[in-house]
Order: structure tokens, then sequence, then C-alpha cells
């Protein structure tokens, strides 16, 4: 028998699902992901203040749905270095999924959905 | 606003959300978790990066602040008061350094965050391998005799414990079960 730290998951699609949805399990990050998918590449001050949150708290929440995947960072130098946001494959697909229509988390479509974007964005 | 057709309430999608987890949970048997991972830089770094991505793979949400963080902000803004008020289930800290060990007294005296803290030290300053001498060795025994969770790590040949690239999974695993079956046990 293997030992718990040894054995793998088998099914890498509710994994990656688990990973998405325990990130957006949150109504600051779900916020900022609707507010990401409003603004692609919008930088990280900006998210504060449309969010109205404390900047070190919204940080931790960023790091949250970078970690899971579910948005793109690029870093850019405008006198000094910003942070921005969009959301990848694995977002836009679990944006149609909350969003846009209302398949089941089993169905074909949802699955198909997920299984056609990358395991890890960053 | 948005109409019916085009997309779900606020309420309903937040409903939507935690039915999408929860139903990916009773899949794997398992609870989502969000855990961060603490420590020096350097080689210590690399190991963070390595167990992030082992956690990754298993479903779990895994936190290097070096990495995931904007650089905007500095991974030491991750302080007690953000620690408090996120919804951070772990913190392991690997104490290699200074700075280190003073964010361990600092989250250690924290009744919201002590809890959640997993501590990782080298056995020759493990109060139970080795006798407090300093104060920290002597604040990790009061962790220990509080909160446990202080644990022995990277020995090498000289003492036999794992290293902390095996001990994290082990522990985040047998956390995330259980959450998942007894999450009355949880200590928050």
């Amino acid at each position: 028998m293997k030992k718990l730290a040894d054995r793998e998951e088998t099914d890498p699609e509710v994994i990656d699902r688990l990973r998405a949805y325990t990130a957006l399990d949150n109504p600051i990050r779900l916020r900022a992901f609707r507010l990401i998918h409003e603004s692609p590449g919008v930088p990280f001050n900006q998210i504060a203040r449309r969010i109205r949150i404390e900047s070190g708290l919204l940080a931790y929440h960023m790091g949250v749905l970078k970690a899971a995947g579910v948005v793109d960072v690029t870093y850019e130098r405008e006198g000094r270095q910003v942070t921005s946001y969009r959301l990848g494959a694995r977002g836009e697909a679990l944006f149609s999924e909350l969003f846009r229509k209302r398949p089941s988390p089993t169905s074909k479509a949802a699955q198909g959905v997920l299984r056609s974007v990358a395991v890890r964005q960053h | 606003m948005r109409s019916p057709r085009e997309g779900l309430s606020k309420g309903s999608t937040v409903r939507s959300v935690h039915r999408f987890r929860r139903e990916a949970e009773r899949r794997l048997q398992r609870s989502g978790l969000v855990i961060i991972l603490l420590g020096s830089s350097g080689r210590g770094l690399d190991e963070r990066r390595d167990v992030a991505h082992v956690l990754a793979r298993r479903g779990i949400v895994a936190l290097v602040p070096e990495d995931d963080f904007p650089v905007e902000i500095g991974p030491s803004v991750l302080e007690v008061d953000v620690l408090e008020r996120s919804d951070v289930d772990l913190v392991f800290l690997s104490i290699e350094s200074w700075g280190a060990a003073t964010e361990f007294g600092q989250f250690s005296s924290n009744p919201r965050i002590a809890p959640k803290l997993r501590v990782l030290v080298r056995p020759e300053y493990h109060p139970v391998h080795s006798p407090p001498g300093s104060y920290l060795t002597d604040l990790y025994l009061t962790h220990l005799v509080r909160y446990g969770h202080v644990y022995p790590v990277d020995g090498g040949r000289q003492a036999p414990v794992p290293s902390a690239k095996a001990l994290i999974p082990m522990l985040v695993e047998r956390h995330r079960e259980i959450k998942a079956f007894r999450p009355l046990n949880i200590t928050k």
C-alpha cells in the first residue's frame, strides 16, 4: 500500500477544478475575478481601488488566484514595476461556466472546456 | 446589470462556486485547501517552489509569496494582520534564517494564527532532539506544548527525520482528509 504522501490523484480534471474553485470560493477573489475579466490587463493598484480593499490583504487574494492558475500575471516597468492581471485560458473557461451558461459540473461540455486548457499557467 | 440570460446573480454565483467546489471535493474525497509556504530565500526558496508544485498536482492552492505576490507588495507585508483576516488553512514556516525566526515569534504569539502554523526546524534546534538552550529553542518548546506542530526536518545522516519536501505533503494530505470527514476536529 502506498503511503499517503506518495498517493497520486487519478483524475486531473477534478483536481484542476478543485484548485480553481477553492481559489474562487471567496467573495473578494470572485469580485477580482469578474473585474479582471471586464478589464483585461488591469494593474494591481487599480484592482485595490475598485474593490476598496487594503493592498496587503488584496496581495494575498491575488496570490491565491495566481497560484491556482486562474489568472495570468505580467510585470511591466512604467517608472516602477507594475503587476497586471488577465484571465488565462483556464480563467476564461471558468468564467464562461459561471456567468454565461449553466452546465452541470459533470456535463460533457464543462469537462470538454477544462480538458482543452493547459495544466498550470505559471 | 446582467440579464438572467447573460449570467447569474451575485448570490447565486457565490453559491455555484461553492457547489462546484463541494462537488470536486466529494469526488476526490478530500477538501480544498489554501496554504502558504514561508521561509528563507536561496535554496529554501527553490525547495518551497518544488513543494508548491507537488501540492498543486494534488489540487491544493499553495502560495510562495516571493512568486505569487504582486511586485508592488513586498513578501514581508504578509504580516500578522493579513494572515489573521485571510482564509488560509495552513502556514508552513521553515526556520532557516533570523528573518524566519522573527516571523515565528510574531505568529506564535497570535492566537488566531498560531493554530494554523506548522513550524519546521533542523533537529539540532528542535527541543525534543536537543535540550532547550537558546531563547529561540525555548520558544519552540512553548509553541510545541501550546499548539504542537513543531517538526524536526532535514537531519541528514545524523538524525533520522524526514525532509521538509516529504513532510509537508504528508501533513497537508492528512489535514485535508480530516477537514473533509471531520471538519469539527480542525482547530481554527
